[in-house]
C-alpha cells in the first residue's frame, strides 16, 4: 500500500488531473490520461488490499469474540488462530490463548483441591461420627451422636467390625444416648451390626435406650431380643465389667471370652 | 576457539566470548513442551561444558507462541540449573506479551527481567557473573 499519501489526498490529485484534462491541449491530454490510469490502478490495488485486510481483521475479530463467549460459559478449549505478523489482533489472539490456558489450569487446580478437601472432610467426619473407644482389652465403646441415615448406619457397621477385628474385642457397646431419632432404619442397622459382630465372635450391647426410644422401637415392632440393652452407658459398662470380674474370679483368674459372659447378661436392664 | 552452538527445533543456543549464555528463538517459533525440554537440555549441556552456570540472554523477539506447560517448565528447577539469571529480550507486541505473561503469571525460581534493549540486558546480566 502507498504509505506516502492518504486515499483522500490521492483522490484529490486525480481530480486535479481530470480538471487539467478538460482544460489542457491535446498533447497534455494523452499524458494526463496515462497518469490518471496509473494512479487509479494503484488506488484500486490499495483498496483491494485494504478490503482483504479488513476481511481478515473481521475474521480474527469474530474468532476472538467466539473465544470470549466460550470462555464466558466456562469452555476454555477454544483457541484463536494467530498469524505471523505482529499486528494488534495477533497479539490479542496470543494473549487470549495464553489467558485461557491459565484460567483453565487455575480452574482445574481449584477443582482438584476442592475434591481433596471434600474427601478429607468426609474422612474426618467418618472418624468423628463413628468413634471407637477401647475401655479394656476386651471391651469397645462406640458412642453415636446425631442423626443416622442409611449411609451412616453402614459406616457404623464397618467401623464397628474394623474395631472388633483390630483389637480382637469380645464386646462392643453401642451407645445411642445421643442419637436424635431411632427409627426402623436405625434399629435395623443396630441389629445388622450385632449379627455381623457375632460372626467375628463378639457381642453387641446397646446402651442409652431412652424411654421414648424404647416406645418407638416397640411401636415399630423391631426384634432386639438378640442384643443386651441398658438404659445408660454407665449401666451397660458396669454390667459388662461386673460380669467379667465375677466370672474371672470364679475361674481363678483364667481369662475367658467375655462374649461367653455376655450371653449370661439379662437382655434388658 | 569457536563457541559451541546447539540448534534445536525452535532456537539456537551458545555461550558467547564474554561468558553470557545466548538462546535465540527462530522466526515464528511455536514452542511446545517437548521443545522446552530440548532447549533446557541444550542450555545444561553448554553450561556443563563451560564449567559453571552462566547468566542467560533469551531473545524472545522472533517467537510466535508458547504453551502454558512450557512457561511452567521454564519456571521450574530444571531451568534454574543451567543459569544464574535470565534476561528476556522482547520487541514485538507478541514477544512482549509472552515475556510479561511468563514473568507475571509464572512463579520462576530464576531471577528474571524483561528488556527491550540488548545492551541494557547484557549490562544487567554481567552483574551475575562470578
Amino acid at each position: 500500500m502507498n504509505g506516502e499519501l492518504s486515499f483522500s489526498a490521492r483522490l484529490q490529485m486525480i481530480r486535479t488531473m481530470i480538471v487539467e484534462l478538460t482544460q489542457g491541449d491535446t498533447g497534455q491530454r494523452d499524458d494526463l490520461h496515462q497518469q490518471i490510469d496509473a494512479k487509479i490502478s494503484v488506488l484500486a490495488d490499495d483498496l483491494a488490499q485494504r478490503d482483504a485486510l479488513t476481511a481478515e481483521a473481521d475474521r480474527q475479530g469474530n474468532e476472538l469474540i467466539q473465544m470470549m463467549l466460550a470462555m464466558a460459559v466456562g469452555d476454555y478449549s477454544v483457541r484463536v488462530a494467530v498469524g505471523d505478523d505482529d499486528t494488534l489482533l495477533n497479539a490479542l489472539g496470543t494473549g487470549l490463548n495464553m489467558l485461557s490456558e491459565e484460567v483453565a489450569a487455575y480452574r482445574d487446580t481449584r477443582e482438584r483441591l476442592q475434591q481433596e478437601i471434600i474427601q478429607m472432610q468426609a474422612a474426618t467426619l467418618r472418624e468423628v461420627s463413628t468413634p471407637i473407644i477401647p475401655i479394656t482389652d476386651e471391651v469397645l465403646v462406640m458412642p453415636l451422636i446425631g442423626t443416622i441415615d442409611a449411609q451412616r448406619a453402614q459406616q457404623v457397621i464397618e467401623a464397628l467390625l474394623e474395631g472388633i477385628a483390630a483389637r480382637q474385642a469380645d464386646v462392643a457397646i453401642l451407645d445411642i444416648t445421643g442419637v436424635a431419632v431411632v427409627d426402623t432404619l436405625v434399629a435395623n442397622g443396630l441389629i445388622r451390626a450385632a449379627k455381623a459382630a457375632q460372626l467375628l465372635g463378639a457381642r453387641v450391647v446397646l446402651t442409652g435406650m431412652r424411654p421414648e426410644v424404647a416406645q418407638t422401637l416397640v411401636g415399630l415392632d423391631v426384634d432386639l431380643s438378640s442384643i443386651a440393652t441398658y438404659g445408660s452407658l454407665q449401666a451397660g459398662i458396669g454390667a459388662v465389667l461386673q460380669q467379667f470380674t465375677n466370672d474371672t474370679r470364679h475361674t481363678n483368674g483364667t481369662r475367658l471370652s467375655l462374649a461367653h459372659y455376655i450371653e449370661q447378661l439379662p437382655r434388658s436392664a | 576457539m569457536d563457541a559451541q552452538v546447539i540448534h534445536t527445533r525452535t532456537a539456537s543456543h551458545w555461550i558467547d566470548a564474554s561468558g553470557v549464555g545466548r538462546s535465540v528463538y527462530k522466526q515464528g517459533a511455536e514452542e511446545s513442551f517437548a521443545d522446552a525440554i530440548e532447549n533446557i537440555d541444550a542450555r545444561i549441556t553448554l553450561s556443563k561444558a563451560f564449567g559453571k552456570a552462566v547468566p542467560l540472554l533469551v531473545d524472545l523477539r522472533p517467537i510466535k507462541s508458547q504453551t502454558r506447560d512450557v512457561r511452567s517448565y521454564y519456571g521450574g528447577p530444571e531451568a534454574a540449573t543451567a543459569s544464574v539469571a535470565c534476561a528476556l529480550l522482547v520487541e514485538s507486541r507478541i514477544s512482549t506479551l509472552i515475556g510479561n505473561f511468563f514473568l507475571q503469571v509464572q512463579q520462576t525460581r530464576l531471577t528474571t527481567r524483561i528488556f527491550s534493549s540488548e545492551t541494557e540486558a547484557i549490562a544487567w546480566l554481567k552483574g551475575f557473573q562470578k
